[in-house]
């Protein structure tokens, strides 16, 4: 699609315009400790004033944490589910791996944390094997058995009498007392906070860039059609084997911290329930897509914290005169959490982006044909203002894309006027913003901005309509 | 610790080999050898029965019971009429080659592997011991079975590998917990306690047929352009039957039917032997479980919608084409897996607590079982669920004697599951398609 | 109208792939067509198109005078239509006696039937109790043939019943089909085989990348070697 246009955008605003939501949420991660710091520090939540280690704060960063966590998993689940396209069943065992390596390296062992994570891949590795050799043979429904047993093995494994010297049963291990690794990250919170986001933001970076990548493009023609890649000349055989691998080793990673955050591990992250949780997530947020599985981890986690509440009482005193509805979520949420998800799965079968691509797909569509179309014919002007939304380059960008390569700027700024008021309006508020670091001055800033250039612009089209500047001609 | 186990295999090997004096390990070997051995000779003899794993090997061990052993199993060979082929025209005898179905090949392999294992209990037990093993893995077998056999009939019809079949199987437990405590005044007597009980379990039954049916037109049908999600719905679905029943009944199991007296004295269910360590329950099961094996065997073999069905699990396009509204079939039969697994659990709830997890405890081995007898074959579910089941038993005994340790009977079936898996991908008696 | 079939320009999808692009065929009552054309040209989902297994999305399938381009398939196989597929598609699982019995429309039709199909096929009878999967090829043809003949069809598909078999069994394949013929069947017939088709049928549909091209008199047809190079190479 994008090789169809006749203007292609400028390398910068195309960035923009594909990663802007991604930068955005990389600051809300970078700046959320702080924000939440801040926040209870009010008086009018009665909680009294907290610093970031703060009780309240603490328990909400411990949200975030586990949130990344586990929407590290859902994507590394996402990638042998929705892009490998091999059904696996058994992916609570490359979580649970993580997690129980790193208690048993280190406190029965005493290895270092480094040493500890870098075993616990490199075993992640040799069960991703088992897993390998299983898909060359294996197919379907008996795939997703063979890892779901697999993993179950271990779960029971982990629990009984036999291992209990290793794993110590049903109890689990934890750090505790001199047990407890003098590391900063089980003791500081931030600092942890900061390992779990940076460790998503790469994941995500990583296997986006690996789809948009040509072995990325062999990996999801292998799922769409498995002989035909081969005929193709393709090794199969390998690039199944790296999704394998890649998938058990971010979910080992995820493991990993887990069981630095939860500073304990237990059978509870063998079991099944760990395999169900990314499939849900991946499902509900679109299998098969790159931001499908964070925003599925997001919705599950935040919708358990919020909703599990033993008492949720929804405020609808804006609707009907003092008329609190007291929900207890509690038991609920389960059985609910299912029942969305089945009419998902039935309605929906592509998740929330899939779905939001869809109807985007189709919105631009009916734009352009009762919208745009018509007003290109009859006013370009119009046109301009409908482009963010049809999917037709912005004359700004293509204003900025001549800046590139103009002779003179003062007479690329005689030439585009328009786009120099909108590059204001737009640039000076987040520059502002940045230096005061409060989004109200953006806000301010930019309302003000727009009180001038508006009228200004307003000018500026009458101008040229009635002949007084003509922007054809260079000065 | 794998150490131990050869050494333990090895052990019991010597053992058998030096100890021949024990008379239970020799009589073991004994029925283990007439029922392979003459399983493969009346398999050879009667050609309907020669690709079926499970009549053959039945037959054996029945005739081992008997007192026939292998002699007596020759003589039957000997004197039936060759009109026991099963041929119409004696000439015709040369068109058939006198080779086995690779299916009795497997299913004698597997009881073989069963008769080893039974033997190495045997060595090493009391022969008390041996028969409380023995028929707590049956038992165990017919619980697996019953959650099993739905699964494998949809999973071999409709490809649908139907994850709610535990919940179904759980359903039924609680239906007949609540149906049989309505009737409790019924318990005074004997005949009302039976009648109380067996309406419960017709209760349970009717519940899961209309379960099956609703989830079959509502779910399952819309999505068969798509399996995998299917699958995954399926998933859902048990999901919340499961939170379901957390919500109306609590998570913590409730007790168990009660099938005693109010007084508390033993019925016949509960006290048919009284003394032993055999729990009766177990009896019972096991019988139940027997009853529906030969039951939906004989419906699928000698019915016409049994024939309908073993030719859907190959072709149901083909099936269609020959004037048969396939769709229809599998409402019935994805209904018929559903009631089957919810009388299971209704029969279970007479030993078991219903608990919200008491479906998906047996949903895994179930699975195991469907999936090492090979998709679409029923037969080869029937046979690897007692096989497996009895496995699990004896496997749970040894790590409870050797290492004091529980839980290993479903983690053998699991690896059992997974050897299988890595050495013939379509189970024992499947057919790769 | 006169013919007993008639497809009127079938588009059929298989997936998103355009496989039928336009097939048109008149099966005459109480003939034998045969459908002719290269590998992949079509021939089998046109079958399975009237069938009713690859539904058709645009176009008209008329069986004596009623439309059933859009039924079900076991609605369309009610109707007195018999499909034998390609691949000897037989039940292996079964037994003969399965195989024939589950064709069965209506009680009784296995018995009213037996003495005619053990007749044009005696090896049946021999093997009435062994497994589909235990025959030999040709006696698995003769099967899928025979089933379709247990209910009371008036017309039968037949796909590509030379498929892979010896000279021998084709000939007497051929005669089975002649004999049925002669019973008042109609038969619209897929077949590579040039030779044997030549034989049997009195009327051709030549089908090219999805369409159908050429249609006519079979005598024609034989003596027309220019068409047959273009459409369906040197046979």
């Amino acid at each position: 699609m994008r090789e169809n246009r006749l203007h292609r955008r400028h390398p910068l605003v195309q960035f923009l315009l594909d990663n802007g939501i991604y930068i955005i949420i990389a600051i809300v991660m970078w700046r959320l400790p702080f924000w939440l710091g801040e926040y209870f520090d009010k008086p009018i939540t009665e909680l009294g004033p907290r610093d970031v280690r703060g009780n309240v704060a603490l328990s909400w960063m411990a949200v975030a944490i586990e949130l990344y966590i586990v929407a590290i998993l859902a994507m590394s689940y996402n990638l042998i589910l929705g892009f490998g396209g091999l059904l696996s069943f058994g992916h609570a065992l490359f979580f649970g791996t993580g997690v129980y390596a790193i208690l048993i390296l280190m406190t029965q062992y005493s290895h270092s944390l480094m040493l500890s994570t870098g075993m616990a891949l490199g075993l992640s590795v040799v069960l991703g094997f088992m897993v390998v050799l299983a898909a060359y043979r294996i197919k379907g429904v008996y795939f997703a058995m063979f890892t779901l047993a697999l993993a179950q093995v271990f779960y029971e494994l982990s629990r009984v009498n036999l291992t209990r010297e290793i794993t110590n049963g049903d109890d689990g291990i934890r750090f505790i007392g001199d047990n407890t690794p003098e590391i900063g990250l089980t003791v500081n919170r931030l600092d942890l906070y900061y390992l779990c986001a940076i460790v998503m933001a790469l994941t995500f970076v990583f296997i986006r860039r690996l789809m948009n990548s040509p072995a990325g493009k062999v990996i999801l023609a292998i799922r769409d059609n498995e002989e035909r890649t081969q005929t193709m000349g393709y090794n199969v055989a390998r690039y199944k084997a790296l999704v394998i691998l890649l998938g058990s080793l971010l979910g080992t990673l995820s493991g990993v911290l887990h069981a630095l955050s939860s500073k304990g591990a237990e059978p509870g992250s063998l079991s099944v329930a760990r395999t169900v949780d990314p499939l849900i997530m991946t499902i509900i947020g679109g299998l098969g897509t790159n931001p499908g599985p964070v925003i599925g981890a997001a919705l599950l986690h935040l919708g358990e914290v919020f909703l599990s509440k033993p008492d949720l009482h929804v405020d609808l005193n804006f609707l009907v005169y003092r008329y609190t509805a007291v929900v207890d979520t509690r038991s609920e949420w389960a059985l609910a959490l299912g029942i969305v998800f089945v009419i998902i799965v039935m309605v929906i079968p592509y998740g929330v982006v899939g779905q939001v691509n869809k109807i985007w797909i189709q919105v631009r569509r009916w734009l352009r044909k009762f919208f745009y179309d018509p007003l290109i014919r009859q006013n370009e002007k119009l046109a301009t203002w409908m482009e963010p939304f049809t999917g037709e380059p912005p004359q700004v960008a293509i204003a900025l894309a001549q800046l590139s390569s103009t002779e003179s700027v003062s007479q690329w700024v005689f030439k585009n006027p328009h786009a120099v008021l909108t590059s204001i309006l737009v640039v000076v508020p987040v520059i502002v913003g940045f230096l005061q670091f409060d989004w109200r001055a953006t806000a301010s800033t930019f309302l003000f901005l727009l009180v001038i250039i508006v009228p200004l612009r307003l000018i500026l089209w009458g101008a040229q309509k009635f002949g007084f500047w003509d922007t054809t001609t260079a000065p | 610790m794998w150490d131990d186990i050869v050494e333990v295999i090895i052990g019991n090997l010597l053992y058998i080999a030096e100890e021949y004096t024990d008379p239970l390990p020799l009589l073991v070997m004994y029925y283990g050898l007439t029922t392979v051995i003459g399983g493969l000779i009346i398999s050879r003899r009667f050609v309907t029965l020669r690709r079926d794993p499970m009549a053959g090997s039945f037959i054996g061990f029945g005739a081992a019971l008997l007192g026939f052993g292998i002699p007596g199993i020759y003589a039957v060979h000997q004197l039936t009429p060759e009109k026991a082929l099963g041929l119409v025209d004696e000439a015709s005898t040369e068109d058939v080659q006198f080779r086995f179905d690779t299916n009795v090949l497997w299913g004698m392999g597997a009881f073989g592997f069963l008769w080893i294992l039974l033997t190495i209990l045997a060595a090493n037990t009391e022969p008390s011991r041996f028969l409380v093993v023995v028929s707590g893995g049956v038992y165990r077998g017919m619980l697996i079975f019953l959650v099993a056999a739905g699964l494998s009939i949809i999973f071999g019809l409709m490809d649908v590998l139907n994850f709610a079949q535990g919940s179904l199987f759980m359903v039924g437990a609680y239906v007949a917990w609540e149906v049989y405590g309505e009737l409790g005044d019924w318990r005074e007597t004997s005949l009302g306690l039976a009648a109380a009980f067996l309406i419960a379990l017709i209760a349970a039954t009717v519940v899961g047929t209309i379960l099956g049916l609703i989830m079959e037109v509502l779910f399952i049908r819309p999505t068969y352009s798509r399996p995998f999600f299917q699958v995954v719905l399926t998933f859902g679905l048990a999901l919340i039957l499961r939170e379901y029943a957390i919500s109306r009944y609590g998570p913590a199991a409730l007790f168990n039917v009660d099938l005693r007296f109010p007084d508390g004295s033993s019925t016949i269910l509960t006290g048919l032997f009284p003394g032993t360590s055999i729990q009766n329950y177990w009896i019972f099961m096991s019988v139940i479980g027997f009853i529906m094996i030969f039951g939906v065997q004989y419906l699928l073999q000698n019915t016409r919608i049994g024939i309908i069905i073993r030719a859907g699990v190959q072709d149901s396009d083909m099936v269609e084409a020959l004037g048969i509204n396939v769709r229809l079939i599998f409402t019935l039969v994805f209904a018929l897996g559903a009631a089957i697994a919810a009388l299971g659990g209704a029969v279970a709830s007479g030993f078991l607590a219903p608990n919200p997890d008491i479906g998906d405890q047996f949903l895994l081995q179930a699975i195991a079982v469907v999936i090492v007898g090979g998709l679409g074959s029923y037969s080869g579910t029937a046979v690897s669920s007692i096989v497996l089941g009895i496995t699990g038993a004896i496997a749970s005994h040894f790590a409870l004697v050797e290492y004091s340790s529980d839980a290993l009977g479903s983690t053998s079936i699991l690896i059992i599951l997974l050897i299988v898996l890595y050495i013939k991908p379509t189970g024992l008696f499947g057919r790769a398609h | 109208m006169n013919d007993m079939l008639t497809v009127d320009n079938i588009h059929t999808f298989i997936g998103q792939f355009h496989i039928l692009e336009g097939v048109t065929v008149q099966v005459p009552h109480n003939t034998i067509t045969v459908m002719l054309g290269r590998n992949g040209a079509g021939k089998t989902t046109t079958l399975r198109s009237i069938m009713g297994l690859n539904p058709i999305k645009q176009g008209e399938i008329i069986f004596k005078d009623q439309s059933i381009g859009r039924m079900r398939p076991y609605r369309i196989a009610d109707l007195g239509i018999g499909y034998v597929p390609e691949h000897r598609a037989i039940f292996r699982d079964l037994t003969v006696e399965e195989n024939l019995k589950i064709a069965e429309r209506k009680r009784g039709d296995f018995a009213n039937r037996a003495p005619f199909v053990f007749d044009l096929f005696p090896d049946l009878k021999r093997l009435y109790h062994l497994g589909g999967g235990q025959l030999s090829g040709g006696q698995q043809q003769m099967l899928t043939i025979a089933r379709a003949l247990i209910p009371d069809n008036t017309l039968l598909l037949i796909d590509e019943p030379s498929e892979g078999l010896a000279p021998i069994i084709i000939e007497r394949i051929i005669e089975a089909i002649e004999q049925l013929s002669k019973h008042e069947t109609t038969v619209l017939l897929v077949e590579q085989n040039f030779r044997m088709a030549s034989l049997l049928a009195e009327y051709f549909v030549i089908v090219e990348e999805g369409c159908s091209v050429a249609s006519g008199k079979m005598a024609d047809l034989v003596n027309d070697k220019e068409m047959i190079h273009r459409y369906l190479g040197a046979a």
